[in-house]
């Protein structure tokens, strides 16, 4: 069965290229365009892996993380955050609300995307 | 009867002899006087005195011996009321000379029914003790002129003193306002670190009265608890303090909430002396927030930015990579151009995001005990297809044994390192070689990279301006349009927030090299390291 991956990211671009790059390989991908709708998705299907942007309208990727924390179901699933930002307070951040790895998008190709989600998570 | 006459006669005239020759003999001058005043006898003490002969002055009044007629006619009248002997003074006229100052003295004869007789006059030469007197007047005179003068120059000097004094008053009125109005916070410290001075603005940063820590010894501040950021700086610093490592004696300390002061450490000196320690408090709150503001604008535009370059690059990229189809020949150049333009654009903006940070002075994240080699060998990897493709060649020389370690926050470091290497094969020119090289310098004990092209060179009248902000040498401008200018600027802040040099050598037309060295540290240095961060 395909690995489900959940793409939590407000750039509707973004997303969208993410999407097809993933589905392409085979994941079977869902997105949410904030992380309140990303929340839902969740709780709808557990996903393997979540590719969670950081700055997004209504609930923000800090906010998503915190939550799901707070369920031992959901609490266990990998993140790898993407982000256009790099603070080292917000990778600090990120490592204690328990991320798996970082990206800034400007600095990587929907490809490295894929190769840290392989990393995660295998084909 | 007759007889005994005689021998009265006698025996009178023998006394006569005898007084006359006593006379004669007697130092003392001396003449007989009768009650008229007329002289009746000298010696020859008078005579010698007064130069005159016996003859020459028997019979004259008295008075015409003297100069002085008024006070010689007062003189005979008291000789002759008086019973006792009579004093005073006169000039007695010398023969053929100058009158001589003397002193005269006479004593009335009376008979046994008190009738006046006349009297004896001695005429004793004062002039000695006159001009005794009169040098020991003129002594005085001149004593008490020098008296006279000393005071006056006293008084002068006084006088002046108090000008003087008064002067400094005024400067040190001057002093004080100005020490008082001054727009920083100022505190004088004593040779015994004891407060001497704290003006208004300081009292009103520390929250405090001068009154209240007028005198306190260092030490004695630490019971003002809100003053602990302060003395915390203080104590750590040469001058006041047991610290003395600190070289740099300028601190902030943020003293209040959003007020954020400059302390910085002065010793005072007058001469070789040091005569105490002035700290003053400059407020920078202002400063740091502009800079916090500037600071959050550039991360704010730069995080904004990269929403639609990473839209560009991602769609660029699965262009290029045939994830939306395959593209013809020219569609693939046109998109492989967009994508570098656009990488270009990336670069500039994280080189912008770096500047900004290191101007917060958030800069060294994650440092950590490394041997260089493993950040070098990782990037040297990683270039070699570039190099390769630009045609270059890289040659890489190290010591067989790894290096000892230093203290590094690896992600920076590796920026630095591909600052360089973008620089040495941006600049060089086909067939260029590239030698990298790691050398362990064990006299100061670091650890050096350098990083040496066949390129372009520097030209010698820009190389001072290097490592500043924006720099770019005109003869790159010309050869290669990529690079915003910051790529060096970033590489020295980051080198030397590890305490370590980056310097280089270059000559136009021949090429450059750049090096880099960190000091070599162990767990107990790396920890001191990271403890001052």
């Amino acid at each position: 069965m395909a690995k489900k991956i959940l793409i939590i990211e407000d750039e509707e671009i973004l997303a969208d290229l993410l999407e097809k790059k993933l589905t392409q390989v085979g994941y079977e991908v869902s997105v949410a365009n904030d992380g309140v709708e990303g929340l839902d998705k969740v709780k709808e299907s557990i996903p393997d892996l979540i590719l969670l942007d950081i700055v997004m309208p209504r609930m923000g990727g800090f906010d998503v993380m915190r939550e799901l924390q707070k369920n031992q179901d959901f609490s266990k699933i990998p993140i790898v955050i993407i982000s256009n930002s790099g603070q080292p307070v917000e990778l600090d951040l990120a490592q204690k609300l328990g991320a798996k790895d970082w990206l800034i998008k400007t600095d990587f190709d929907p490809q490295e995307v894929l190769d840290k989600v392989v990393k995660q998570i295998g084909k | 009867m007759e007889k005994n006459l005689r021998k009265m006669r006698e025996d009178r005239d023998d006394l006569q002899r005898y007084v006359d020759d006593l006379t004669i003999f007697l130092p003392l001058a001396f003449c007989t006087v009768n009650p008229l005043h007329l002289i009746l006898g000298v010696n020859q003490a008078f005579q010698d005195l007064s130069n005159y002969g016996e003859m020459e002055v028997i019979g004259n009044e008295m008075d015409t011996l003297f100069l002085n007629k008024e006070e010689i006619e007062e003189f005979k009248k008291e000789i002759s009321l008086k019973k006792e002997r009579v004093t005073r003074e006169a000039s007695l006229l010398v023969k053929d000379k100058e009158a001589i100052p003397v002193s005269i003295s006479a004593l009335a004869r009376r008979d046994t029914d008190g009738n006046f007789l006349g009297y004896f006059l001695t005429v004793s030469d004062i002039s000695d003790i006159k001009e005794f007197q009169k040098r020991l007047e003129q002594r005085v005179n001149e004593k008490t002129k020098e008296l006279a003068d000393s005071r006056l120059a006293l008084i002068n000097i006084l006088e002046e003193t108090d000008e003087l004094w008064k002067e400094a008053e005024v400067e040190k009125d001057k002093t004080m306002t100005v020490i008082s109005n001054f727009i920083d916070g100022l505190l004088l410290f004593n040779k015994e670190n004891a407060i001497e001075i704290i003006n208004a603005k300081a009292e009103h940063f520390l929250k405090i009265e001068s009154d209240e820590i007028n005198g306190l010894k260092i030490e004695d501040l630490v019971k003002i608890e809100h003053l602990s950021p302060l003395l915390d700086i203080l104590f750590k610093s040469k001058e006041l303090g047991k610290g003395g490592e600190d070289e740099n004696d300028r601190n902030e300390v943020e003293i209040n909430k959003g007020q954020t002061l400059e302390i910085s450490i002065v010793p005072v000196i007058t001469g070789e002396e040091k005569i105490g320690t002035l700290v003053s408090l400059h407020d920078i709150s202002r400063e740091k927030m502009i800079e916090a503001m500037k600071s959050e604008f550039v991360s704010i535009a730069a995080h904004q930015l990269r929403t639609p370059l990473s839209a560009i690059k991602w769609t660029t990229r699965m262009l290029l990579d045939g994830d939306l189809g395959e593209l013809n020949e020219e569609q693939t150049e046109l998109v492989e151009k967009t994508y570098a333009s656009n990488e270009r654009m990336v670069n500039l903006i994280n080189d912008l995001l770096n500047v900004s940070r290191i101007e917060e002075g958030r800069y060294l994240y994650k440092p950590e005990l490394v041997h260089i080699e493993e950040i070098t060998n990782p990037i040297i990897d990683s270039y070699k297809a570039e190099i390769e493709r630009r045609g270059l060649k890289i040659e890489v020389k190290k010591p067989n044994k790894e290096t000892p370690t230093v203290v590094a926050d690896q992600e920076k470091i590796t920026l630095v390192i591909q600052n360089l290497l973008d620089n040495a094969m941006k600049y060089s020119l086909k067939g260029g070689d590239i030698i990298f090289t790691i050398t362990h310098n064990d006299k100061d004990n670091r650890v050096q990279v350098s990083i040496k092209d066949s390129g372009v060179g520097i030209p010698k009248d820009q190389q001072e301006r290097l490592f500043g902000k924006f720099f770019r040498a005109t003869n790159v401008i010309r050869m290669e349009t990529e690079g915003s200018g910051l790529g060096l600027f970033i590489s020295k802040n980051i080198i030397e927030a590890h305490e370590g040099r980056i310097w280089f050598d270059s000559e136009e037309g021949k090429g450059s090299t750049f090096y880099f060295d960190l000091p070599v540290k162990d767990q107990k240095g790396f920890e001191e390291f990271v403890k001052k961060l």
